[in-house]
């Protein structure tokens, strides 16, 4: 077992001077095992997206509280759900993918507010936020926070009524999750179904509330984690070698560890930061 | 020398781009094909300037280009 170890990772007369899975057959069979999980795991988000998936656990009510949840933190007045800005919401969604766009504005110029309008919410002021591909509301909430524009929407003090929509399709061949936020404010608006005080107390009783959701881990998350595992596993083999062919002057005929080492660091930075869901 | 501050220049230049696009996915992954298609020529190049280039070693830097564009591309 010791044995196998220090030929995998470590270069010695055994492995030739280099260390077994830097050899270009381990390396190949290393891609076609990458290829084949990350086959797998599509195969699974299509098959069993119970398993695997792009549903999330985003909920309008919960992106509610959390909106209103940042609303009081910054001081202003918590907003009402509105039963038209819901429908509005909906039937944007649903426009969205009817019309394979992902955009405020359709192909065809159609612009938020018609859909405000159609669901008979007379607004003086309205606003929309979109979102995309993210698992959960927390961090819907939280990238349309660090977002300026959609932050000025949720800190808006003019709005008084919100209605959120969340709806699974398929946008440009892609399955997502889509999530429409709009805010308005009527003086002929009359639904909602909280009273404010009940919505103040609950938003404060829920701030965790996504964090403790019992997800399916997604296809995404899945993906990340073995992309992580591999780059970590080569980054490991790679600086072992650097190290023992810098320390026994080992001359070979091969690339160089240092180089690929930088290369997978580059590589591993940029899977970490890589992120699922985009705001619009 | 100069291979080594081309190689940082390459290096440092794919992370600045892939911070500025906001992580937008589309953005990054053909900033990884470029990336990965860039080491793979940076490392033909240092070899050859080496005098130490040879089918093995360009094979080699193929392999892990590809490893490392595949381990960014398949993530969703």
């Amino acid at each position: 077992m010791l044995s196998t170890t220090y030929r995998l990772f470590v270069p010695h007369h055994k492995n030739n001077h280099k260390p077994k899975i830097l050899h270009t057959n381990s390396l190949l069979t290393l891609l076609g095992v990458l290829i084949m999980a990350q086959s797998v795991i599509s195969m699974l988000s299509v098959l069993q997206p119970k398993i695997l998936g792009f549903a999330t656990n985003i909920d309008p009510e919960k992106i509610i509280i959390l909106t209103n949840n940042q609303r009081l933190q910054n001081d202003q007045k918590s907003l009402t759900t509105s039963n038209k800005l819901n429908q509005a919401a909906l039937a944007k969604a649903s426009d969205m993918f009817a019309s394979n766009y992902w955009s405020h504005a359709s192909p065809s110029g159609t612009e938020p507010w018609y859909f405000i309008s159609q669901a008979d919410y007379q607004y003086k002021h309205a606003g929309e936020n979109l979102a995309r591909d993210f698992e959960n509301s927390a961090e819907v909430v939280s990238a349309w926070m660090a977002s300026p524009t959609h932050k000025k929407n949720i800190l808006d003090s003019r709005f008084e009524n919100i209605g959120v929509a969340v709806v699974n399709g398929t946008i440009n061949g892609k399955e997502t999750t889509l999530v429409v936020q709009m805010f308005g404010s009527s003086s002929s608006e009359q639904t909602s179904i909280l009273g404010s005080s009940e919505f103040v107390s609950k938003a404060y009783a829920t701030q965790d509330i996504s964090n403790n959701l019992n997800t399916a881990i997604s296809s995404f998350t899945m993906s990340k984690i073995i992309s992580l595992s591999f780059i970590i596993l080569l980054l490991v083999t790679l600086s072992l070698d650097w190290f023992f062919v810098f320390r026994k002057k080992l001359v070979r005929i091969s690339g160089k560890s240092w180089a690929h080492t930088t290369f997978f660091i580059a590589i591993l930075v940029v899977a970490i930061i890589i992120k699922h869901g985009i705001v619009l | 020398m100069i291979d080594y501050i081309a190689l940082l220049f390459l290096v440092v230049t794919y992370l600045s781009l892939v911070l500025l696009t906001s992580f937008s996915h589309q953005y990054i992954k053909f900033l990884t094909i470029g990336f990965t298609l860039l080491y793979f020529i940076w490392g033909l190049w240092h070899h050859k300037r080496e005098k130490s280039l040879h089918p093995k070693i360009a094979l080699e830097y193929f392999i892990i280009a590809m490893l490392g564009l595949w381990l960014i591309i398949s993530i969703p």
